[in-house]
């Protein structure tokens, strides 16, 4: 009895434990992550103002050549206001061919037409950005291009992660359920570098597709080093980025609330999208997120899938640091990167959906 | 015999066939890559007879051995380390309040979702500087200068695995009652003997996952890598990449074939070993708190009651 | 037939659901009438909620048809149905409001929004939430969210409203006065409700008929005051309310009485239910409510109106408003009488545990069955 009083004692209070200071706990592992990420991140916005070593490196010289570059020098000589009229047009021309189908979408599904139009405008103001900046210069249409790729990437992933989903979460048997997952998470757990590489492999111009092709008496195709190539490296990488979330939230639906909806009237259309989208809302977010992150940055599939040199950002930035040997160019494209993305990130995820997401 | 209107038929076949689409489009790419490690002719995707002698070669290769055992042991270090500051940052984050918690959770996390071509350049520029420095400072020559190489590789892999390790053991202590925690302490319990009686035991799953993750994050990681190894030290990612980028060979297929396979078998085994361990817990602590979730049970009891409450109508 | 005077009705005709091999509901007939309240009265897995899913549309009976509102319902899906469910979970959608989320129905079917927004308040007024359209379901209680979740329904004015245990997720006290809410919703909407419940109490207090299921089949379907007085099968008077049970043979009777002879050796004769099957040699069960037995001193019962047996009083338990003794038979079995207390006076009088006692009912009040 007394020995448990004064072992107590000895403790030093224990109801002061979750009063105790959290710097013993926090700061080795804070220090490490910003030694080697916050530090090198700051470092490269100043390197972006210095001035380039000949070989790699950098003159502490400050000077704002590497942002002119990027804003203004670069720009290609033919791009002028004809572009600027061909980029409306496109844009106008875009918005008014996906009003069609959106607006019947709308319609069919109960919303206001403006729903339909929005997006349709929204679809338009995309196209027509990029127009422009894939007019504008090199690093705009580098950034444009790994934007829209990884923008489609995305879309292919939904459509094919949503079905998945639902079908493994509609299994009744537990076991069933964990090895249609486990044949996900497989995927999901290969090395990128062996993924992107059996594509490139399967794709190849003396291939075993393309043989496979050639005995079916059809002429050969060139697959590598093409468009096609590097969005299906960017899905068959992200994939499980996108089915394994959107699987999680989609468990959690209650079948009782689609029922309820299906009860009111609706259509099984409008039940997946007034219930069912807004249900996985959460876990689509996140995918969403990491695919298109994952995808806009990714270094190996445009290299061994897409051939040319400045194919996405990486590329661009490995030219940078590598052959060109232009560090406070490289480190601006990474600056500008960097804050685009996080942007992107800040304005597309809330508050709520950060929570999910860490 | 269920009936079921054809419309629903019609959907679930169609969400069936879409299914089964997808996991073609996951396997098919790696089981050629598989099949056409075994394949005799030297070039080219036409089938030329079974042979192993390309699995052989790959042991022959002291480059590719060399650099397998670099990946390893950097793996090996940068999870055990990355364990430990990865547990303690979670603990931290969820047992402790202080001020700029928020802003410690968004460094903490910044590797999850950090571009990770934007890391690699970022640490290039940050090494060649320090080491530069800290050559000058030290007065070695072009000889025996440092130079980038397992140390640094070893540095960058520690930060993203921590952040991953710190992500998987939060989730499982969120799981986690503090309540257990507290009873400990007040059984005079202090705060040491809590965390590793208590608090360990009961993450633990999460911590073997955290771990897990991380060894296979290490061991695959190639784009920063890719940044911070130097000429002496590469890893296996770099070095098949650097083979792969050359020429389409059998070998390269053997040992990415090798590479699916370990990684395959790490992910089995991990699974196992999770819910061996879960299920051993669940089977020790039996919370008493948790109600009947059993609708039929629930209706059972309530009706129980009824019947004493309300026995005339 | 008119088609307007049918609207409200529901027939069930030789409906079948099978799982499998596990018959759920066996060639079940129910015809509900328009505006009545019907419950479905049965333990967990009695097939009462497969039931009331056919009737919804989210299952297909594998064999019968199911008509609502005099037209074939059977292959006409859950969302073209003139029926709306309150699920037992609620199924409130966590993402709208509570405005939103009773607009629903309407939403879909593309009513314009002056409709919408007029009916809305007019319903949350009826369920008594007018002020909470702008919350989500979330922030709202159980017994709120259970008002959300019948506006939701009742607002498309369905010809019949199904209730899936609606109050099992309440406590005791919101129970009693969601009945009571219910009753009065019945009344002023003047549509059919079926009610699936395990609760008889619920049943019995708020319908206008029950059916009893057990194992997929209707045991009973009457009134309240039927079900609970004239329980057709031992199960419905097992499960409705406390019951004696006693064993008995018949051994006589004609066509105003029935006479049977007890386990305990006691001859005794009953009102007939009907039967025509209850012939001499057979053996059945006699059950009579704890509240219609008498308890007296030896001698004490008239057994000219009533039937009377002895035995020995084992046991008086005070339970607050009312007193409950339980007796001995000469082979053993107990019979449990329960009187009112009046007056704080002791309603058995003097006796006491040991007395020898007789106990007896009108005639009229017990039931055979088999």
């Amino acid at each position: 009895m007394m020995a448990a009083r004064a072992a107590r004692a000895a403790s030093g209070g224990s109801g002061t434990a979750l009063r105790r200071s959290a710097a013993p706990l926090l700061a080795p592992g804070l220090l490490w992550i910003s030694v080697v990420y916050v530090i090198p991140g700051a470092l490269i916005l100043v390197y972006s103002f210095l001035t380039p070593k000949l070989g790699g490196g950098v003159v502490w010289q400050a000077t704002l050549d590497s942002w002119e570059e990027i804003v203004a020098r670069g720009r290609r000589s033919d791009a002028g206001w004809g572009t600027v009229g061909a980029a409306a047009l496109r844009g106008i021309a875009t918005a008014a061919v996906a009003a069609v189908p959106t607006v019947a979408a709308a319609r069919y599904l109960g919303r206001r037409i403006s729903r339909g139009l929005g997006f349709a405008a929204l679809l338009g103001a995309l196209a027509a950005v990029n127009h422009l900046a894939s007019a504008y210069n090199n690093y705009t249409a580098v950034f444009a291009r790994s934007v829209v790729w990884s923008l489609w990437a995305t879309v292919v992933c939904i459509c094919l992660a949503l079905p998945l989903a639902v079908f493994i979460s509609s299994r009744s048997s537990p076991v069933t359920k964990n090895a249609l997952l486990i044949a996900v998470m497989v995927s999901f757990w290969t090395s990128m570098l062996v993924r992107t590489y059996a594509i490139r492999f399967l794709l190849a111009n003396t291939g075993p597709l393309n043989n496979l092709i050639e005995a079916l008496g059809l002429d050969r195709v060139v697959f590598l080093n093409t468009r096609f190539a590097v969005i299906l490296g960017l899905v068959y990488t992200a994939l499980p980025f996108m089915i394994l979330p959107l699987y999680a939230a989609t468990e959690r639906v209650e079948r009782a609330q689609m029922e309820a909806a299906r009860d009111l009237g609706a259509r099984p259309p409008q039940v997946f999208a007034d219930v069912f989208v807004p249900m996985v809302r959460p876990g689509l977010t996140v995918g969403v997120v990491m695919v298109f992150v994952l995808s806009v940055s990714q270094y190996l599939v445009p290299t061994l899938l897409g051939g040319g040199k400045t194919n996405m950002i990486a590329n661009l930035l490995e030219l940078q640091f590598g052959e060109a040997f232009n560090w406070p160019l490289g480190a601006a494209v990474a600056a500008l990167f960097s804050v685009v993305t996080f942007a992107g990130l800040y304005l597309t995820v809330g508050r709520r959906d950060q929570e999910e997401l860490l | 015999m269920i009936r079921r209107r054809p419309s629903r038929r019609f959907a679930n076949l169609a969400i069936g066939s879409a299914s089964v689409l997808v996991y073609v489009f996951f396997y098919v790419p790696v089981a050629v890559l598989v099949l056409f490690s075994f394949n005799q002719a030297r070039t080219g995707g036409r089938w030329g007879g079974f042979t192993t002698e390309w699995y052989s070669a790959l042991f022959d290769n002291d480059r590719l051995i060399t650099a397998a055992q670099n990946s390893l042991l950097i793996a090996v270090v940068a999870t055990a380390v990355a364990v430990v500051l990865g547990t303690m940052l979670s603990l931290a984050i969820d047992r402790r309040t202080f001020r700029g918690r928020t802003a410690a959770q968004q460094v903490v996390y910044l590797p999850v979702i950090a571009p990770e071509i934007v890391t690699g350049v970022a640490l290039l520029a940050f090494f060649s500087l320090t080491l530069g420095r800290l050559n000058d400072l030290l007065g070695r020559g072009a000889q025996d200068a440092l130079r980038m190489g397992r140390p640094t590789i070893i540095i960058a892999h520690v930060a993203f695995c921590t952040a991953f390790v710190a992500l998987v053991v939060r989730s499982s202590l969120r799981t986690l009652d503090p309540s257990l925690e507290e009873a400990a302490q007040d059984l005079g319990a202090n705060a040491w003997t809590t965390f590793w009686r208590v608090t360990l035991p009961s993450i633990m799953p999460g911590v073997l996952g955290g771990a897990l993750l991380a060894f296979t994050l290490s061991l695959d990681n190639f784009v920063i890598t890719f940044f911070v190894s130097g000429p002496g030290a590469t890893t296996l990612p770099i070095e098949v990449f650097g083979q792969l980028r050359r020429t389409i060979s059998p070998e390269v297929n053997a040992i990415s074939t090798l590479i699916f396979g370990a990684s395959t078998l790490l992910l089995v085994g991990a699974l196992v070993v999770q819910s061996t361990v879960s299920r051993q817990r669940s089977q020790r602590i039996r919370p008493l708190s948790r109600q009947p979730r059993n609708r039929a049970a629930q209706a059972r009891a309530t009706q129980a009651t009824h019947t004493q409450l309300e026995g005339q109508p | 037939m008119d088609q307007h005077s049918q609207r409200g009705t529901v027939s069930l005709r030789k409906v079948t659901k099978r799982f499998g091999d596990a018959v759920a509901v066996n060639a079940v007939n129910l015809e509900v009438e328009a505006g009545e309240f019907i419950s479905l009265l049965g333990p967990s897995g009695c097939g009462k909620t497969t039931t009331l899913r056919m009737i919804s549309g989210f299952e297909l009976p594998t064999e019968g048809r199911v008509h609502i509102s005099g037209r074939d319902a059977t292959d006409t899906p859950p969302h073209l149905r003139t029926v709306n469910s309150v699920f037992q979970s609620y199924a409130l959608f966590g993402h709208m409001t509570v405005a939103e989320n009773v607009a629903f129905g309407l939403r879909v079917k593309r009513r314009d929004k002056p409709t919408i927004e007029r009916k809305v308040q007019e319903t949350l007024d009826l369920v008594q939430l007018s002020d909470f359209g702008s919350r989500f379901p979330g922030q709202l209680s159980g017994g709120q969210q259970q008002r959300v979740a019948l506006a939701r329904a009742v607002i498309n004015e369905p010809d019949v409203l199904l209730l899936d245990e609606p109050l099992s997720a309440l406590d005791l006290k919101l129970r009693q006065a969601m009945r009571y809410e219910l009753t009065r919703l019945h009344d002023e909407l003047a549509m059919t409700f079926v009610f699936v419940t395990h609760d008889q109490t619920e049943a019995i207090t708020m319908s206008d008929r029950i059916a009893v299921m057990d194992q997929g089949e209707i045991h009973q379907l009457g009134t309240p005051v039927d079900i609970y007085e004239r329980p057709a099968t031992r199960f419905v008077a097992e499960f409705i309310g406390e019951v004696n049970m006693l064993e008995a043979t018949v051994v006589g009777g004609d066509g105003t009485r029935t006479e049977v002879l007890l386990s305990s050796g006691d001859r005794l004769t009953c009102a007939p239910v009907g039967d025509s099957r209850l012939t001499p040699g057979v053996s059945v069960v006699l059950t009579v409510r704890p509240q219609r037995v008498l308890l007296t001193p030896e001698g004490g019962i008239d057994s000219q109106e009533h039937a009377s047996l002895r035995g020995e009083l084992r046991e008086l338990l005070f339970l607050g408003d009312s007193t409950r003794g339980t007796v001995g038979l000469a082979d053993g079995t107990e019979l449990v009488a329960v009187r009112h207390n009046e007056d704080g006076t002791h309603p058995f009088g003097t006796l006491r545990p040991g007395d020898r006692v007789d106990v007896g009912w009108r005639h009229g009040t017990a039931c055979l069955v088999q």
